[in-house]
């Protein structure tokens, strides 16, 4: 086998890559438009989406002499390179000639539905967004040169297919059939994933050109030829996949004319088309997929016979279709491969034809039953006209396309060394049932039948004439036999056995295929003339397993699977789901790291002796908050391992986070406190069969922790960032390198950090206070303070008004002299963070601890007192002056939140640096000062109310 | 450069071990102390890995050594914000086990009632069977 040709990576030409990119997505455009345009253009709004695949139609057309002469168009757009994940399509005979069938009926079908979905108002938008994008799915999916991309694709029009089955979920029979033809297609479809996959990873690579060209062997490659084959089957409805198709059937006409006749349900005839020049050799290619096509051909064309609802019985002949066509696309040879790309032509068209006929006879007569059917073509008989046209192409009689595939099937089972006479047999017989079911549906849907009133009413030419063009063009492709062997014959060509120079033809003189096919013809008409006895006939047959009644007890034991396996992990309690979460975390990275072979770690005992003290008296806090059920001392015990954390951090050399370490771990004990006010004084132990598994996660988790941590700091390098802050913060700002990187070197990670501040205040103030923020209360009672008929030697403004018992003189004394000065190193801290270690969040907490000090002495009225502003005010202003800040130095030096250094002579004082980051520490600390009020204004007010009831007091007094 | 540490590796470990079982609890209280000790490991965890102790990152006193072997800076500004968003957060809870006290007189994380009830629910699956004789 000669080596084959390097691929090219890019179109030959740049047109084809942005052809088809335009195309794609259009197809999504026009998508989205029809969903938006529906409401004002009712049914018209199909004409705007048959625009999309009509500019795709067109743009095949533009690329047929060069593909038909061999230069086929490839697009490819790199993802992941290394993951081999790219879009990458490629335009050859086999997709041009299927490209052209999806865009062409796909335009005429959208067309016909303005007609017959004129009389619905609902979901009009959904349906013709849902056609539009799978028309696109559908292209993709011919396009595909990747075997990943064609998965999705491929599962794409499986989606839209369910989407337009099972149309509003309001009909019961609808949602059933939607859901089985879900069930049935991905359920294959996961198959047919593995089967990929398995075929890129034997094959080393994973687009389809490159498989074809050189394909793998071995036994790996029989088991994805099966999974793919399951995928290919039932998306093409074959034994025994095949009952989802009649059930799909409850779509409106249009959408079994387009999915499930002429395209869709081709995608699997398709894939075997596709892979079958590489892989026909490989067994049990050829016998599964003569076998399968064989059977479905025979028992979807003789379940046709006993049908009396017209769609169902073009249904069943699809299936019979199906089957035929996957035995000629899978056989292998050239000639086959001919005809079965034929008859994919034909059977789109005439398939087509005849399901938009049957919508059009519901339309006018109002049923599809053809035992209530009488004088039809009387009434419609261009409508008869063109049902006949296709139905001669169904039976494959001359001049049309459907008689130059049969002739051409035929001969590819009678050519020597095919052996397989089986088929032929099998063929024939199919055959046969076709001619019989194609009499039964014209003489079904146009035949008079004495005693039937005549309901048909006479149909518009434009409803009845895309499917006149669909018809049409099937004659017209049959009376130019050149044409469509050079449409059909690129394909063919593709296959490297069985070369016999055979080419489509009207006349190909007197011969064996001429003779079968009048053997077909006449035995059709017999057992057209005893349609009568079938019903004798089939009762007589052996009762074989009904297909549906496993597919359906398949479906519920998925159903009923899932239902178990979510009533057994969804429980519903939170500490479960933790538990698992945890467990997961600690076991499967945790084992990574210790099989992970990292190497002997040899860590240090400590970094100093004391830091080992303060670890001993962190343990023994620790238990004692995991132990202790008293409220107050677990929260107090809380406190101490914040402290000692605090000292673990000054061990460590970080000095500003110990400093905001000790504020923050204050503050929030006050916070606790505060709450701890309204809750009972204990919480209930838990009992010893839930807190054993509890401690056994726990200890995991600690663990686990603690071997990450020590395989982190192991492998720990010193970071060049950290240099050069250390080298460049005097410029920036002042020596003090941990608040120049919170102020200047990161100042847009704080900036986001403090908004989460604030809207952490406004979080917690929204979930106390019932009515609106500036509520709780109100100043008017101490207004007067200011004037002079309160004596001032008050020493707090509102603590008077505090119950009595209350009151302590001393603390008011103590906070009167204290709040002063702790305002002053509030500012000192503010104005030395950018040198000693200080800030604003340190200045702010100092203020919030004044605040709290003020709360406790002088009561919760106070606080309004030292700040007459709401909190909201307090935390505007911080973001305003740090975004602010931010903006400013955009327009100044053309950089956010970039800042400068001013050094200001105070004469005999000595000289003072500002950094204009000043003003983002400011702003800082106002954001911490608002969050500390609005939590000291919220759960540290006397009036929040504690009850459901008293908070709709509450809630109507504000009104 | 080793920079792994027993003692405050073992010392993270067991903040984060008592952090894990408190928020296992059905009270909203202790899931909060939890919550606070997870940050407090979260912490330290942040400066174990930014590399040893040392002096404190003062650009204005950069020992003499090449390269300066300061603790490193970087983490510590992480973590600083850090511990007052925790603050912030730790707040936010406390609220919300307020409310929880408010309304329903205790701070108990009940039971997901729809997720109870999912395996109560009337079997619909039944449906996707048919009646019909379709082969």
């Amino acid at each position: 086998m000669p080596a084959p040709a390097p691929l090219p990576t890019t179109g030959w030409s740049g047109r084809g890559e942005l052809g088809v990119a335009v195309v794609l997505g259009l197809h999504v455009l026009i998508a989205a438009a029809c969903a938006v345009t529906a409401r004002y253009w009712g049914s018209r709004v199909f004409a705007l989406g048959a625009l999309a695949p009509a500019v795709g139609f067109g743009w095949l057309l533009t690329t047929i002499p060069d593909v038909l002469t061999g230069r086929e168009r490839y697009a490819l757009w790199q993802w992941a390179p290394t993951l081999q994940l790219q879009i990458s399509l490629r335009l050859d005979g086999l997709a041009l000639l299927l490209g052209l069938l999806v865009t062409g009926i796909g335009a005429l079908v959208l067309l016909y539905a303005t007609r017959y979905f004129q009389h619905r108002a609902h979901g009009l938008g959904r349906i013709a967004a849902v056609l539009v994008l799978f028309a696109g799915s559908m292209l993709a999916l011919v396009l595909a040169d990747n075997v990943l991309a064609l998965y999705v694709a491929w599962e794409l029009t499986t989606v839209c297919s369910f989407l337009l089955i099972g149309d509003d979920g309001q009909q019961r029979e609808e949602r059933r059939a939607a859901g089985r033809a879900l069930l049935v297609t991905t359920g294959a479809g996961f198959a047919l994933l593995l089967g990929l996959l398995l075929l890129a990873e034997v094959a080393g690579t994973y687009r389809i050109a490159r498989i074809l060209d050189d394909p793998p062997d071995g036994g790996w490659v029989t088991v994805a030829v099966i999974l793919i084959l399951i995928g290919a089957a039932a998306k093409s409805a074959q034994i025994p996949f095949q009952p989802w198709l009649p059930a799909a059937m409850v779509a409106p006409t249009p959408i079994s004319a387009y999915l499930h006749a002429a395209a869709m349900v081709k995608a699997g005839v398709y894939l075997v088309a596709r892979l079958a020049p590489a892989f026909a050799e490989v067994m049990p290619w050829r016998p599964v997929v003569l076998t399968v096509g064989v059977a479905t051909m025979l028992l979807g064309g003789w379940r046709a016979l006993t049908q009396t609802d017209l769609k169902r019985l073009l249904a069943f002949g699809t299936i019979a279709q199906l089957g035929f066509l996957l035995a000629l696309m899978g056989a292998g040879t050239q000639t086959a491969a001919l005809a079965g790309a034929t008859m994919l032509l034909a059977h789109a068209l005439f398939k087509a034809t005849l399901f938009l006929t049957v919508g059009i006879i519901d339309h006018g007569a109002g049923t599809r039953d053809l035992r209530q059917l009488s004088g039809v073509a009387r009434r419609a008989p261009l409508l008869a006209v063109t049902a006949a046209l296709a139905c001669v192409s169904m039976a494959g009689l001359p001049p049309t396309v459907g008689y130059l595939g049969k002739e051409a099937a035929f001969q590819a089972f009678l050519e020597p060394g095919t052996g397989h006479r089986w088929v032929l047999i099998g063929l024939v017989t199919g055959s046969t049932l076709t001619i019989a079911y194609t009499l039964r549906f014209w003489w079904g849907a146009f035949g008079n039948r004495p005693g039937v009133p005549v309901r048909m009413e006479r149909p518009p030419v434009s409803f009845v004439a895309p499917v006149a063009l669909i018809a049409a063009t099937g004659v017209a492709l049959g009376l130019a036999p050149a044409a469509t062997d050079a449409l059909t014959a690129r394909h063919a060509y593709t296959h490297p056995h069985g070369e016999t120079g055979y080419h489509l033809e009207l006349w190909h003189g007197l011969g064996a295929p001429l003779y079968l096919a009048l053997l077909t013809l006449v035995a059709g008409a017999v057992i057209h003339l005893l349609r009568d006895q079938i019903p004798t006939w089939r009762a007589r047959l052996p009762s074989v397993p009904r297909a549906t009644r496993i597919q359906d007890s398949l479906a519920v034991a998925v159903m009923v699977g899932a239902r178990a396996v979510t009533t057994r992990t969804q429980v519903g309690s939170l500490p479960t789901y933790l538990m698992v979460i945890l467990t997961v975390v600690a076991v499967g990275p945790g084992l990574t790291l210790v099989l992970g072979g990292e190497g002997p770690i040899e860590p240090r005992l400590w970094d100093s002796p004391p830091q080992a003290i303060l670890a001993i008296g962190v343990t023994i806090t620790v238990a004692g908050v995991v132990m202790v059920h008293r409220r107050l001392i677990a929260v107090l015990l809380l406190s101490a391992v914040g402290y000692l954390v605090a000292g673990l951090f000054v061990l460590h050399g970080a000095p500003d986070l110990a400093l905001v370490q000790v504020l923050v771990e204050t503050l929030t004990l006050l916070v606790f406190v505060l709450v701890l006010r309204r809750m009972p004084p204990g919480v209930r132990p838990t009992a010893p069969s839930l807190w054993a598994p509890r401690a056994v996660v726990a200890v995991l988790a600690g663990l686990f922790v603690t071997i990450a941590t020590l395989t982190v700091s192991a492998n720990h390098a010193p970071s060049p960032a950290t240099q050069d802050y250390l080298r460049l913060a005097p410029e920036a700002g002042g020596p003090n390198v941990v608040n120049v990187i919170v102020t200047e070197f990161r100042a847009l990670d704080t900036l986001g950090e403090i908004t989460v501040l604030a809207i952490a205040a406004t979080g917690v103030a929204s979930l106390i206070l019932v009515s609106h923020r500036t509520g709780g209360v109100p100043r008017r009672e101490t207004i007067a303070w200011r004037s002079d008929n309160i004596p001032r030697t008050r020493l707090l403004p509102a603590a008077h008004q505090q119950a009595p018992g209350r009151r302590t003189l001393l603390l008011e004394a103590i906070t009167r002299v204290i709040h002063p000065s702790m305002l002053v190193v509030a500012s000192y801290l503010l104005l030395v963070g950018l040198h000693r270690p200080g800030g604003g969040f340190a200045a702010g907490l100092v203020v919030g601890l004044g605040m709290v000090l003020r709360r406790l002495a002088g009561g919760s009225r106070e606080l309004w007192e030292i700040t007459p502003v709401p909190p909201g005010v307090l935390l505007g202003t911080g973001l305003f002056l740090t975004a602010g800040y931010g903006l400013a130095g955009l327009l100044w030096t053309g950089d956010p939140l970039s800042g400068a250094v001013y050094t200001v002579d105070l004469g005999p004082l000595g000289h003072l640096e500002l950094a204009t980051s000043l003003i983002f520490e400011a702003g800082i600390a106002v954001i911490v000062t608002g969050l500390v009020l609005d939590i000291l204004r919220t759960l540290g007010a006397y009036d929040v109310p504690t009850s459901p009831a008293e908070a709709v007091n509450a809630e109507r007094s504000a009104r | 450069m080793n920079a792994a540490n027993l003692t405050l590796s073992l010392v993270i470990g067991v903040l984060f071990g008592g952090g894990t079982y408190l928020i296992t609890q059905r009270a909203l209280l202790r899931v909060i102390l939890g919550f606070t000790l997870l940050g407090h490991a979260a912490n330290l965890i942040l400066l174990l890995a930014g590399g040893p102790a040392g002096p404190a990152p003062d650009a204005a006193h950069i020992p003499p050594d090449d390269p300066p072997r300061t603790a490193d800076p970087l983490p510590q500004a992480l973590a600083l914000t850090a511990v007052v968003i925790t603050f912030a957060v730790t707040a936010l809870l406390l609220a919300l086990a307020h409310r929880g006290v408010v309304l329903n007189g205790d701070d108990e994380v009940p039971d997901d009632v729809e997720d109870r009830q999912l395996g109560r629910r009337p079997m619909r699956e039944r449906e996707l069977e048919t009646g019909e004789e379709d082969l």
